[in-house]
């Protein structure tokens, strides 16, 4: 696992074929959900064990009967029972909910504590939630109260927030995947009738920050270490030294905090010279490469012409 | 001696602690000049922590020998013993972590402990001599802890992959704890040569198995 604790074992192509799958099983069971919450509940079953999420919420909001809106947890899922029910359906993660419905926007994986309070990021650590991401989807259809029984809450528009919390941080194209899933799960479940149907058109908010993927210039470099140089591995030996003088002087311009722009200026060397020294680096294990947000890239995606 | 000397000569009762120091001499220098460039070329904080503990060593066992061949009047052996703890516990403190943030400070921590030891050397001709054997004992005792630190991690890299540097790096710094803790423990004994020359044979063949680690391993 790297510093960052990201999930390696997930690729893109990984993502995309799971994504591929769950579209596939969903198209299969679909006819025998009877409610919306029917699908949220494999929805959120299914999220939770594809993706290794450890807990998986969804939010809706619902309108009662005096007018008031507010958040309902509609299904929740955890992947480790011992996670209390009173921590993950806290005030403060209905209050986090309810003000990602509000923003209407997608909130890209990230550490607990840059949302939560230090006193609930500690708490949702200690049962490993130490990632969340979350999205919000809504579209012109009607969404069924919770309770099928209850006549007090009326049917409002389709506004769910996706809750999903982590133990390690996923891929960058992780929530797209999600928020695919997502848009054909509500799609379909309009078809089917789970969803009552309004004139308008579906719709869901655009992906403002949808990440494009960064340019390789902008791309910042870390080293590497060889956690068994030293101790299991002679470091005296000769397989310790970059061969490559221009993978050499890349090398040495790293700072963990400049990108590949001002490296090569550091180093004095073209661009393009840059990259077959990135190639040389990624190959030998001496680097890794984030994106300026600070997520780790595949390398596999800089090797690729290699 | 010669009479009317300070010169000790090479032979007699400081044989074994002159081949010691000689040994010494030689393994920590080449493994620190090797260190070096190699750190050069890779830029590696650990090779740094190598070199500069290899190097700082390596003066320690220059300044032994000539403390063993001629008679100085101002005690060397505070910079002796505080460089080789010193030496012992960076080496000691590069293989706790991996971290790149860690070693770089590990790197700044190291080249300020360094010239603070060298200062010891510079202002040796200041530096009283030992109030006591005790004192003596528990510096040479102490670069054995710190040696024995080194050979935990070593065998704790070898229980995880059992490799032949691995091993003969346990090896070595067992033998040489084990040397210097010896080495200690001579001041209280009637003998001291019962305890002392089988500790520096101890080190001599830890040197050896230290040598074959970074040759072959």
């Amino acid at each position: 696992m790297n510093r960052h604790g990201d999930d390696e074992s997930l690729s893109s192509t990984d993502i995309n074929r799971l994504q591929m799958k769950i579209l596939a099983q969903l198209f299969r069971m679909i006819p025998t959900f009877n409610h919306i919450d029917d699908l949220f509940q494999w929805l959120a079953y299914t999220l939770s064990q594809q993706f290794n999420v450890r807990l998986t919420q969804f939010w809706g909001n619902q309108i009662n009967y005096l007018g008031q809106r507010t958040a309902q947890l509609r299904t929740m899922v955890r992947q480790d029972t011992s996670i209390p029910e009173p921590l993950a359906a806290s005030e403060d993660v209905a209050q986090f909910a309810q003000r990602i419905a509000h923003e209407q926007r997608i909130y890209h994986p990230q550490v607990v504590d840059q949302q939560f309070s230090q006193y609930r990021a500690t708490l949702l650590r200690r049962y490993g939630l130490n990632f969340f991401a979350a999205c919000f989807i809504y579209a012109n259809l009607l969404i069924p109260p919770k309770n099928r029984m209850a006549s007090d809450d009326t049917m409002t528009p389709l506004a769910v927030t996706v809750l999903l919390f982590l133990p390690q941080q996923p891929r960058f194209d992780f929530m797209p995947s999600v928020v695919t899933i997502m848009n054909q799960a509500i799609t379909v479940a309009g078809t089917r009738g789970l969803l009552l149907p309004l004139a308008r058109q579906l719709t869901t908010p655009k992906f403002a920050s949808e990440p494009e993927f960064p340019s390789l210039e902008s791309l910042i470099l870390h080293r590497k270490q060889d956690t068994k140089l030293m101790l299991s591995s002679n470091p005296l030996s000769n397989a310790t030294v970059i061969t490559n003088k221009s993978a050499r002087r890349l090398y040495s311009a790293i700072d963990g905090h400049s990108n590949i722009t001002t490296l090569c200026a550091r180093a004095g060397m073209p661009i393009s010279e840059a990259y077959a020294a990135l190639q040389i680096l990624l190959t030998q294990q001496r680097v890794e490469v984030y994106t300026p947000s600070g997520m780790l890239v595949d390398t596999n995606f800089l090797l690729k012409d290699s | 001696m010669g009479p009317g000397t300070n010169f000790y000569g090479l032979l007699g009762p400081n044989l074994i602690p002159n081949v010691l120091a000689a040994l010494l001499f030689i393994t920590t220098l080449l493994i620190s000049i090797r260190a070096f460039y190699l750190f050069a070329l890779a830029r590696t904080p650990r090779l740094f922590v190598l070199g500069l503990s290899m190097g700082l060593i390596s003066l320690t066992a220059a300044d032994n020998i000539v403390a063993n061949l001629i008679k100085l009047t101002f005690n060397t052996y505070w910079f002796l013993y505080i460089g080789q703890i010193a030496s012992y516990f960076f080496i000691w403190l590069s293989l706790i972590s991996s971290s790149e943030y860690y070693l770089q400070r590990l790197v700044r921590w190291q080249i300020l402990g360094s010239v603070l030891v060298l200062g010891l050397l510079v202002l040796a001709p200041l530096l009283p001599a030992f109030p006591n054997d005790i004192v003596r004992a528990s510096l040479s005792g102490t670069r054995a802890l710190m040696s024995l630190g080194v050979f935990f991690c070593y065998i704790a890299a070898f229980t995880e992959k059992e490799t032949r540097f691995s091993l003969l790096m346990a090896i070595a710094f067992l033998l040489i704890t084990f040397g210097q803790l010896l080495g200690a423990l001579k001041y209280f004994v009637p003998n001291p040569d019962v305890l002392d020359s089988p500790g520096d044979i101890m080190r001599i063949i830890g040197l050896f198995s230290l040598l074959a680690a970074v040759l072959e391993g």
